[in-house]
This record gives structure tokens, C-alpha cells and sequence, in this order.
């Protein structure tokens, strides 16, 4: 507590220049208890509002030397530490510090989003780790988030069979621990798809056995970052051409129009490419010894660990949603309907923008948890950046950096989730819907 | 105001003797003996080497070396504790103190052996790593396996030794690294993968405890990697080194000089100079181990010889039904082979 506050006087902030441009109107409240400060201080006189200031002064410098001392003790106690581990574990004749990052791997990686072999550096594997596990981050969060948002719309609509299978849903998949998911949709796959050798083929070139599934890939004959940029540069181009024209009777075109439009510029594109440069060719999955090779492949790993964890948080983002949405009056709702809108159109015009502000801090928490849930990939067999960092800690002995490594890994993902979700509260939309909502 | 430095200056002058090792030999040894139970690292329930039986209790292999070395200690091989470690944890549970000697089936590396402040005290089996496959899949030699789905344990030396083999005989393959061995046994004998690699004697315990079916399955011949298996310590405590080192080579001379542990009372009090050396009739070895004289003879006498031990989890009467192979005794044509007491 800064000590210049006089006994008696209300609790205010100390006057800050900066504040008041921040401030847009300030409230009936905030105006009373700026007069009766204000007469106070008129009421004492100069003298007082000079030493007002020079208390103010002294208090933030006693601050600002408080925190940076607690700051500065709680750094150099972690260096410290640091130090005395690393010191600790030398005395023992065990190695420690980083190098080991740049010593080859020695093993190889069931999959990989990018090129990797065994005689890579233990860096590069973790890379390929942290590749897998925001791989699976990305898709679960957003298939947990679409199947959280149908059956939360499920549990609110007006059939009560609807309504009663979303509530079991939601409870069985938020009382059944997350591991255990993963083992039984795990088992699903590998159980009850047959080996490579009598796989289902049910299209042409697709392929389903207990090893993954397999489905053709273009393969672009290295001409792939070409092909992708003359598709997606005129489509861009077009797209804010087309959202940005006005024709003669000053009518937007609309949103439809612009994607199709774009879509026909990336085709467009594609064929100009295509007069340069070779064809794309299809890759496709071929049966070769004991596996098919080629194509692109979905493992039953992925594919347990995705689905599994989705379920899982898709629980828990259902009870948010259903949350946000009740949250909002239903008098508002009630207008609408008078208004003649239709139930689809107050859900997104009216419904969701606000829902979306309530629902996105516990829904961020929740995707969090799903990034940090991957981790248990190691369990069955997934390699994500803990079950590779598992393998480099029993190679090297080096626990202590590897788990150091693992913190520092999943802080990042999770701020980087948090940050993203925050730029979600910013749109806007919803930044009109929720400052009309106070009133 | 104090100045930062100085007090971290401090601190570390203060905290330093915690953490410096201790230059007097015997610490791990005297810690041992104060707390009179001496804690042993066990396999994660593998057959044959730790598994628990009807009753509860851990028995194997790994547990029988630890009751061994308890007797040297104690003179009594019951005062011992048994912490079953997984492959990821065991290494970190021994450097940190944990516990005091790691009996699991350890490849002996020299990455274990110098940089991870560890010591491997003798070679207690003999074994490599070996492929484990359906004999559906009709491949009678490893060099068939082009493409293969492997399972592998985390924490093993096969995912090193998988690579170098299959690279070296430029075939392809797709590992499935899993942490726990029941899990894998779950998706390799349900067809996830082809092939399973890890120490043969391994193998032999997963194929007869995962599946009912285990004549389904063959070891191929081939052997990737050798991995001789041995009891490790920490560094640092040179009296523990000998103590667990020459509890097993007593364990192996016991086998050569022909004495159990039925037999070992009546031959101490016998008149064979060797047999009395080894049981401690004549004195003299234990007391620079720094152990009770009878040292060798209650080791024995708890469990058995070595080839007790090995008869008793591995044998004829286990389902493991292993050969002696490699771990029969020297003079026999295998590689177990002890200097002399």
C-alpha cells in the first residue's frame, strides 16, 4: 500500500496523464467521486495538491523498486537453481547443457509433415514432434468445436429426444478420463479393420486397413510451390476486386459471388500453370511386400487421437456454448421473432455475435486443454513431441533438459492458442453487439 | 542494501557442500546399510526377469540378483525393496537416488556406461534383439520384411539397432513406438504391426504371456544387435561396484564348483580350498568387501547358484522354456565366465 494515503480519503488510483485518453465517457459513478475529490482537494488548497503529487511520485517509484526487486530475486533464484542442478548432475558425472541437440538422431519417426530420417539431429526430430503434435492441435480443435457448437444447438432445440441424447453426450464424454477414450477408439481401429493384404477398397485408390488409410496424393513433381501460387494469387486478387466493385445501382456484390469468382481465377490459373510446367501426377497407393506405399496416409494413431480427443472436448465446448447462448436474454430473442426474422437469421445475427464474447475465454481454455492433452499420444503410439522427446531423454540421459524443453514447448503453444483466441474478441462485429448489450 | 551478487555469491557458497560428491569411498554403501533395505530397480513386468505372481509379489530374475546382493549386505536376502521402473524412468530414478541398484534387463551401451553417471557392474545374461513375427506373414528371414510396420518400445536400444538394420540391407520399414509394453502387446498381437523387436528373451516372455495362440509366432533368426544385460549402480561408490560385482561372479563360480543351495551348508564345512574360499570357511574376502565372511554362502544359499536362477525363470518348467545358449557356463561353451574367489 503506497504510504502517502492520507486516512479518510477514497480509494482512487493516483492521477496518471495517459489515462484519460483512453477513457470514452466516463459514468454517472465516476463523476460523482471525481467532484468530491475535486473539492477536496479545492477545499485544502494548493499546498495539498502539490503534496498529493510529490506522495504520488514517491509511491510509484517505491513500486516500481518493490517489483523489480521481487522480479529480479525471482529470476536469479531460477538461474540459480539453474546453476546448482547443472552443477549437481556434473558432480555425478552425468552430462548436461544442450549439445545434445545437434547429435544425429539415431531413429526413425512412424510420420512426419517433412522430411526426416535417422541420420537427422535429435533438434530436427523434436521439430518434426512439434510439427505432429500442432497437427493434431489444429484439427481437433476445430472438429471439437464444430461438433461442440451441433450438439450444443442439439441440446437447445425443442425435440426432447434431441435435447436428452446431447445432455448424455456431454456427460458421458466429460466423465470418461481422456486416456481411456483414446485406448478404445485406438483398439476400434485396429481391431476391426482388416490387415493390408485383405484391405477395403471402397473407391478406387482408396484404401482402409488396420495399418491407416490410404488415399491418392498429387504429387506436383517439384513444381508444387508454382502450382500453389499461381492458383492462389489471382484468386486472392480477385476475391478483393470482386468484394471491394461497386456496380451502378451501388449493390454489393455478395459473398458468394466473390468465392466463386475466385475460384474460377485459381482455375484459371492452374491452367496457365499447366502450359509451363509438367502435369501433376496422381500418386497412388500400391501394394508393395508387406504394406501399401505411395499416397497419402492417415494413421490409425491420427486418426484414434483426433477423433478421441475431439469427443472429449467437444463435451466440455458444448457445455460452454450451451452456456454462452442462454446466457443471452430471451427478451432479445423475443424481438427478434416479432421482427420477423427467422430462427436461423437471429442465431446469426443477433444470438451468436454476443455468444461468441461470453463462450470464447472458457472455449480458449478448453482448446488449450486439447493441445495439451495431446501429449498423451505417447500412450498409443502417436509421435508427438512428447513421445519423441521421451525417446531422446532415454537415448541421451538427459532428463532434466528434455523436460525443460517439453515446458517450454507447451507455454508456447498454449499463449500462442490464448493470443489467437483474444483476436477473436476483437472482431468487429462483436465489439458493436456487446457494447450495444450494456445498456 | 545488500548487494545481489554477493548474496547469490553466498547462497552458492552455502548450498555448495549439498551438492559436491563426496570424495570418501562407501557412501552408497553406508546409506544401504543405515537403511537396512536395500532398494532395487525391477523391470516393468516382463516375464521371466519381474513379473508379479499369484500372489502379488514380484518374482524373477531381477528380483532373485537383488535378494543376492541383499544377502551379501545383510545376511538376510528378504530385506530388499522392489520398485518396478519403466524403460523411460529407470535411469533417471537411479542417478537421483531413488534406487540403489538396477537390476532390470539393461543393455549394457557405453552412452549408459560413461555419460550418464552410472556403472554397469558385470554381464548377468546374455542376449539380442531379435524380431518377433506372425507366422502368417511367411517370411522366414529378417531380410523379407521390406516395409514393415515395427513396434518398439520407448527407451530401448531397438529403435537404433531396427534402423541401422534395415538400412543396412536397404530395406524400409514404419516404426509404432509405444511407452507401455501392454499396450503394445495389445496392438502387435491384434495385428497393428508386423514385427515386434526387442531382446529375445523378451520376445520369448511377450509370446507366451500376450496371446493364447504362441505357436503362432517365431523369433527369426537373425539378431540385430548383441545386448549383454547386467546389474548397473551409480558412479562413485566404489565399494558397491564390488560388492554387486563379485555377489554375481560367487553366483557363477557357485554354478562352476558345483554348489547349490541345497548342498552349500554341508561343502563350507567340507575341505574342497576352493569351495572354502569361495563360502567363507577360509577368511579373507569378506573383509576387504567390507561384508560379513558367510557373505557368499547366505547369496547362495537364498536363491541358488546362477544356474538355479536361470533354471528357475527361464527353464524347462517356465513357459519361457529358454535354452542356455550364450549364458551357459564358459567351460560348457557358453560365455558366463566369473574370475576366481
Amino acid at each position: 500500500m503506497p504510504c502517502g494515503r492520507k486516512a479518510g480519503s477514497s480509494i482512487r488510483p493516483p492521477f496518471d496523464p495517459r489515462v484519460s485518453q483512453t477513457v470514452t465517457k466516463p459514468s454517472k459513478a465516476r463523476a460523482g467521486a471525481f467532484t468530491a475529490s475535486a473539492l477536496k482537494l479545492f477545499m485544502r488548497g494548493r499546498a495539498a495538491r502539490d503534496d498529493r503529487a510529490i506522495a504520488t511520485v514517491a509511491a510509484t517509484r517505491r513500486r516500481v523498486l518493490v517489483q523489480s526487486l521481487v522480479w529480479g530475486s525471482v529470476l536469479a533464484g531460477l538461474v540459480l537453481g539453474a546453476f546448482l542442478i547443472s552443477d549437481a548432475f556434473q558432480a555425478r558425472n552425468v552430462t548436461t547443457g544442450f549439445g545434445f541437440l545437434r547429435y544425429p538422431a539415431t531413429f526413425d519417426i512412424g510420420e512426419s509433415m517433412i522430411a526426416y530420417s535417422g541420420a537427422d539431429t535429435y533438434a530436427k526430430a523434436l521439430l518434426v514432434g512439434a510439427l505432429n503434435t500442432i497437427k493434431v492441435a489444429v484439427v481437433g480443435i476445430v472438429l471439437a468445436t464444430f461438433l461442440g457448437l451441433a450438439v450444443c444447438l442439439c441440446r437447445l432445440s425443442s425435440n426432447p429426444l434431441l435435447a436428452w441424447l446431447a445432455t448424455a453426450f456431454i456427460e458421458l464424454m466429460r466423465n470418461i478420463p481422456p486416456l481411456l477414450q483414446l485406448f478404445v477408439w485406438y483398439a476400434v481401429f485396429y481391431v476391426s479393420l482388416p490387415s493390408p493384404r485383405q484391405a477395403l477398397q471402397p473407391l478406387p485408390g482408396v484404401i482402409m486397413s488396420n495399418r491407416g488409410l490410404w488415399i491418392p496424393s498429387l504429387d506436383a513433381n517439384g513444381f508444387g510451390a508454382a502450382y500453389a501460387v499461381s492458383m492462389v494469387v489471382p484468386a486472392i486478387i480477385v476475391f478483393i476486386m470482386v468484394r471491394r466493385a461497386r456496380s451502378a445501382s451501388k449493390h454489393q456484390p455478395s459473398l458468394s459471388w466473390a468465392v466463386s469468382s475466385a475460384i474460377l481465377a485459381g482455375l484459371f490459373g492452374f491452367v496457365l500453370a499447366r502450359l509451363w510446367m509438367a502435369a501433376p501426377t496422381i500418386d497412388w497407393p500400391v501394394l508393395r511386400g508387406l504394406n501399401y506405399r505411395g499416397g497419402y496416409t492417415i494413421t490409425p494413431e491420427f486418426a484414434a487421437l483426433t477423433i478421441g480427443l475431439s469427443l472429449y472436448t467437444s463435451g466440455y465446448l458444448a457445455a460452454v456454448f450451451h452456456g454462452a447462448v442462454t446466457a443471452i436474454s430471451a427478451g432479445q430473442r423475443e424481438a427478434a421473432l416479432a421482427l420477423g426474422l427467422r430462427p436461423f437469421a437471429i442465431l446469426r445475427l443477433i444470438v451468436l455475435p454476443q455468444a461468441v464474447r461470453i463462450a470464447v475465454p472458457p472455449a480458449t481454455n478448453q482448446w488449450i486443454n486439447l493441445a495439451k492433452n495431446s501429449s498423451l499420444a505417447v500412450a498409443i503410439g502417436y509421435p508427438d513431441f512428447v513421445s519423441v522427446g521421451n525417446t531422446t531423454l532415454s537415448l541421451t540421459g538427459q532428463a532434466v533438459e528434455v523436460i525443460t524443453l517439453f515446458m517450454l514447448f507447451y507455454t508456447v503453444l498454449s499463449m500462442v492458442l490464448a493470443i489467437l483466441a483474444g483476436l477473436l474478441n476483437r472482431a468487429p462485429a462483436y465489439q458493436v453487439a456487446s457494447r450495444e448489450g450494456r445498456h | 542494501m545488500v548487494n545481489f551478487r554477493q548474496a547469490a555469491a553466498a547462497a552458492v557458497l552455502l548450498l555448495a557442500p549439498c551438492f559436491s560428491s563426496s570424495a570418501h569411498a562407501g557412501v552408497d554403501l553406508d546409506k544401504i546399510r543405515a537403511r537396512g533395505t536395500l532398494i532395487c530397480g525391477i523391470s516393468p513386468g516382463v516375464g521371466g526377469f519381474s513379473a508379479p505372481d499369484s500372489n502379488g509379489k514380484w518374482v524373477g530374475f531381477d528380483v532373485d540378483l537383488c535378494k543376492a546382493v541383499a544377502a551379501a549386505i545383510f545376511g538376510d536376502g528378504e530385506k530388499i525393496q522392489t520398485v518396478s521402473l519403466s524403460y523411460q524412468a529407470r535411469f533417471t530414478a537411479l542417478q537421483t537416488g531413488e534406487v540403489d541398484v538396477l537390476t532390470t534387463n539393461t543393455t549394457w551401451t557405453l552412452q549408459r556406461d560413461a555419460g550418464l553417471g552410472l556403472t554397469f557392474t558385470g554381464y548377468s545374461f546374455y542376449d539380442g534383439l531379435g524380431f518377433l513375427v506372425p507366422k502368417s506373414l511367411g517370411a522366414t528371414h529378417a531380410k523379407e520384411l521390406d516395409g514393415a510396420n515395427v513396434c518398439l518400445g520407448q527407451g530401448g536400444t531397438a529403435e537404433a539397432a531396427v534402423r541401422n538394420y534395415f538400412a543396412k540391407n536397404k530395406i524400409t520399414f514404419k516404426p509404432v513406438v509405444f511407452e507401455s509394453q501392454a499396450e503394445l502387446n495389445t496392438a502387435f498381437f491384434a495385428g497393428r504391426c508386423d514385427v515386434f523387436v526387442s531382446d529375445t528373451s523378451t520376445l520369448a516372455a511377450v509370446r507366451a504371456a500376450g496371446t493364447q495362440t504362441p505357436n503362432d509366432y517365431i523369433i527369426l533368426p537373425e539378431l540385430l544387435e548383441k545386448s549383454p544385460l547386467g546389474p548397473v549402480i551409480r558412479k562413485g561408490d566404489p565399494q558397491l561396484f564390488d560388492v554387486v560385482r563379485w555377489t554375481l561372479n560367487a553366483l557363477i563360480t557357485a554354478e562352476e564348483l558345483g554348489v547349490t543351495s541345497k548342498n552349500a551348508e554341508e561343502l563350507a564345512k567340507g575341505d574342497n580350498e576352493e569351495i572354502r574360499r569361495l563360502l567363507g570357511t577360509s577368511p579373507g574376502n569378506g573383509k576387504v568387501l567390507g561384508l560379513a565372511e558367510d557373505w557368499a554362502l547366505k547369496a547362495i544359499a537364498k536363491e541358488g547358484n546362477y544356474g538355479e536362477l536361470y533354471e528357475r525363470n527361464f527353464g524347462e518348467s517356465t513357459p519361457l522354456k529358454l535354452p542356455r545358449g550364450q549364458n551357459a557356463l564358459w567351460s560348457e561353451g557358453g560365455l558366463i565366465y566369473s574370475p576366481p574367489l
